[in-house]
């Protein structure tokens, strides 16, 4: 079974954001993670469409905020 | 340059982080003034230098305040001290739309813009240059995808590409003439990787990130080699197996006739790595031979095959025998007076590298492919080569160790030694640093290991001061005998302590001229200076190193007596009253006076 896509975006934001995997929920967000910047933004949208192959537009990518948005911002995307 | 995207954008994050937790050898410290959002490049810039066995720590000026920065001397780029700046000023983000406008401008006009940009950079780097002796690094200026010329821009003698090359060129010009100050071929690679497939523009919109995620490996991997080039000690020697490396095929099977080597596949893959290498040769680099076959048979084939490029006198020396290579090696270095960590070792048999890599790990090891048509992109890929500027002792290091084979049968041959060396017939020229030497004197600063006093690594600025200083002084030798010259070879720098007292700070010594009393004629020399100057001593500091062990003794060997040292407990001090008759010049080495304070 493939990993589930909550999942994988955790990865991600572990990796890019420099957090323990086990402390990164689908509640995490850019309110309660201090280096979550606009910078952060950039590397977080970089890392998700290498990794989910997709293409993000600067709109979607100002949605990238929390795990559950990028959750819900790629459910949209893969859907399409 | 390959633009292989060896990790995903997370994995750069992550391994970075791994690496800046994992503390260890000390990083290169740079600073990055950019016209683009260049934070973005750290993961990549930290993960790449590591891999090339050179960490960088960068630190990233605030976006596009590069002048700010610099102009400021109160601004936080000069609260710490880096070892290289680089000033990445980009066409693109500076002047967005003078393409657009090119046509309309004209070509003076359009000149004169790119002009604008050019000195710009050059303002940021003099004002830089005044206030650091970091070295200076400068990107060019290249086309972006947004830029992409038209089809027949080439063909107008004012089109935009040329004159933005007349830029490039300009800007190397200039560079190269503020000290330790070097161009970051960053068109080149923009180039290499392709203009169209260099930039993306959502990301340069969004947060003005300098190309493509997938090409931020490829620009940290480019600037990680330039600083390790310009930091770094290179490699002096590559040691060559032949079977499969220098041809193909097997000497000892497949006989003189029998190996692969001409101007026809497969032969011609191993021709062009043959003139590669001695395009390395010509630039200073020294080949050697290690390999597992018979002596005789190998140099009939160095001396007698129609095709080879290579031939005996392009090796420093060469082993044919049936020793580990590891043992070889070990002789070469021994021959050649350099550390097993200066050569780079070259051979297509992966056990025979990693044979070497267990044994003596100090060695560089050129991963050679499995497919021999690629040996020639290998050897370019190697950052050991990137060397930033070339010396005229560089392009005649090869010939030089050539008569120093000579010279070692001469030596060999004579009766005494004292008779050898003086049919050697040797004259040296001294003299105090100058602009025409600077180079020279920095590049021996940072390259000698073993014949090397204090082994204190000064860089080309504080050179280029001390020589002006009034208490201090920079001297040097240039050494010549009977099979040739032999270039500036020693350097000295006083330093003096009070009215009575000079220290020599710095004494080092090429060691392609050891064993000849140049050490001492050069230690004459020195004193002389320091008595002319009203010095009564001379005092001489040993500090030891890993490598520096065979000049232990230099000082009580030349009559100085030791003192006890009041500093660090390895250090060791010694002092010698300048008297009449002290440190006397050899006979057996003539001597040239350059009459005034400046250059040969």
């Amino acid at each position: 079974m493939p990993e589930p896509l909550e999942l994988r975006v955790r990865r991600v934001v572990s990796s890019v954001l420099g957090l323990p995997i086990e402390q990164v929920t689908l509640k995490t967000s850019s309110d309660d993670v201090e280096n979550w910047d606009s910078l952060s933004i950039v590397n977080l949208m970089m890392a998700i469409e290498e990794e989910f192959q997709v293409g993000l537009s600067p709109e979607e990518a100002g949605d990238l905020l929390s795990v559950e948005l990028i959750s819900q911002v790629l459910q949209e995307k893969l859907a399409q | 340059m390959t633009a292989t995207a060896k990790r995903t954008s997370a994995e750069y994050h992550q391994r970075a982080r791994e690496l800046e937790a994992s503390g260890g050898e000390k990083p290169v410290k740079i600073a990055i003034l950019a016209s683009f959002t260049a934070e973005l490049l750290k993961p990549y810039i930290v993960v790449e230098s590591a891999d090339l066995g050179c960490r960088i720590a960068p630190w990233f000026a605030p976006f596009g305040q590069f002048e700010q920065m610099i102009l400021n001397p109160a601004s936080p780029l000069w609260k710490e001290e880096y070892d290289l700046i680089w000033i990445a000023l980009r066409l693109e983000d500076l002047d967005r739309h003078l393409h657009h406008e090119h046509p309309s401008l004209g070509p003076e006009r359009t000149a004169a813009r790119l002009d604008a940009l050019r000195s710009r950079v050059m303002a940021a780097a003099k004002a830089a240059r005044a206030n650091t002796r970091a070295t200076l690094l400068l990107s060019n200026f290249a086309f972006s995808s947004l830029y992409a010329p038209g089809l027949f821009d080439a063909s107008d003698p004012d089109g935009f590409g040329h004159l933005l090359a007349a830029t490039n060129w300009q800007l190397a010009k200039d560079a190269a003439a503020l000290s330790d100050t070097h161009v970051f071929d960053y068109q080149g690679l923009v180039n290499a990787t392709g203009a169209s497939q260099w930039a993306d523009p959502k990301l340069w919109y969004m947060a003005r990130a300098v190309s493509s995620a997938a090409n931020h490996g490829a620009l940290a991997q480019a600037l990680a080699r330039a600083v390790s080039a310009l930091v770094r000690p290179t490699v002096k020697c590559i040691v060559l197996d032949l079977d499969n490396t220098l041809w193909g095929g097997v000497l000892g099977d497949d006989g003189l006739e029998g190996i692969k080597l001409g101007d026809d596949y497969p032969g011609n893959v191993f021709k062009e790595f043959q003139a590669a290498l001695l395009g390395l040769h010509q630039r200073g680099f020294l080949l050697a031979i290690s390999t597992k076959n018979d002596e005789a048979t190998v140099l009939e084939a160095l001396r007698f095959h129609p095709e080879m490029v290579l031939r005996e006198k392009h090796f420093a020396s060469i082993f044919a025998n049936w020793d580990s290579k590891p043992a070889n090696l070990r002789r070469i270095a021994e021959a050649l007076n350099i550390g097993p960590d200066a050569m780079l070792f070259v051979d297509d048999n992966p056990v025979e590298r990693a044979q070497m890599r267990a044994e003596l790990p100090m060695v560089q090891v050129l991963e050679l492919p499995a497919d021999s048509a690629s040996y020639v992109a290998a050897l370019q890929e190697c950052s050991l080569f990137d060397r930033p500027r070339l010396l005229l002792e560089d392009r005649r290091r090869g010939e030089m160790y050539e008569h120093s084979r000579q010279r070692s049968k001469h030596l060999e041959s004579g009766a005494s030694l004292e008779q050898a060396l003086k049919d050697l017939r040797m004259m040296a020229q001294v003299g105090e640093a100058g602009p025409q030497t600077f180079e020279r004197i920095h590049q021996l600063i940072q390259k000698t290991n073993q014949f090397n006093l204090t082994t204190r690594r000064h860089r080309l600025e504080e050179v280029r001061n001390l020589s002006q200083a009034p208490d201090a002084k920079v001297a040097w030798l240039r050494l010549q005998d009977r099979y040739g010259a032999q270039g500036l070879v020693c350097v000295g720098i006083l330093r003096k302590l009070d009215a009575d007292c000079w220290e020599v700070d710095s004494f080092l010594m090429s060691c392609r001229v050891g064993g000849r009393r140049v050490e001492a004629a050069f230690m004459g020399y020195l004193a002389e200076l320091a008595r002319a100057s009203g010095a009564r001593r001379l005092r001489g500091v040993f500090r030891p190193t890993a490598k520096n062990e065979p000049v232990r003794r230099l000082y009580p060997e030349l009559g100085f007596r030791s003192v006890p040292s009041s500093s660090k407990d390895s250090e060791q001090v010694f002092e010698i009253e300048l008297e009449d008759g002290v440190l006397p010049w050899p006979d057996l080495i003539g001597r040239e006076e350059k009459p005034k304070r400046g250059d040969a």
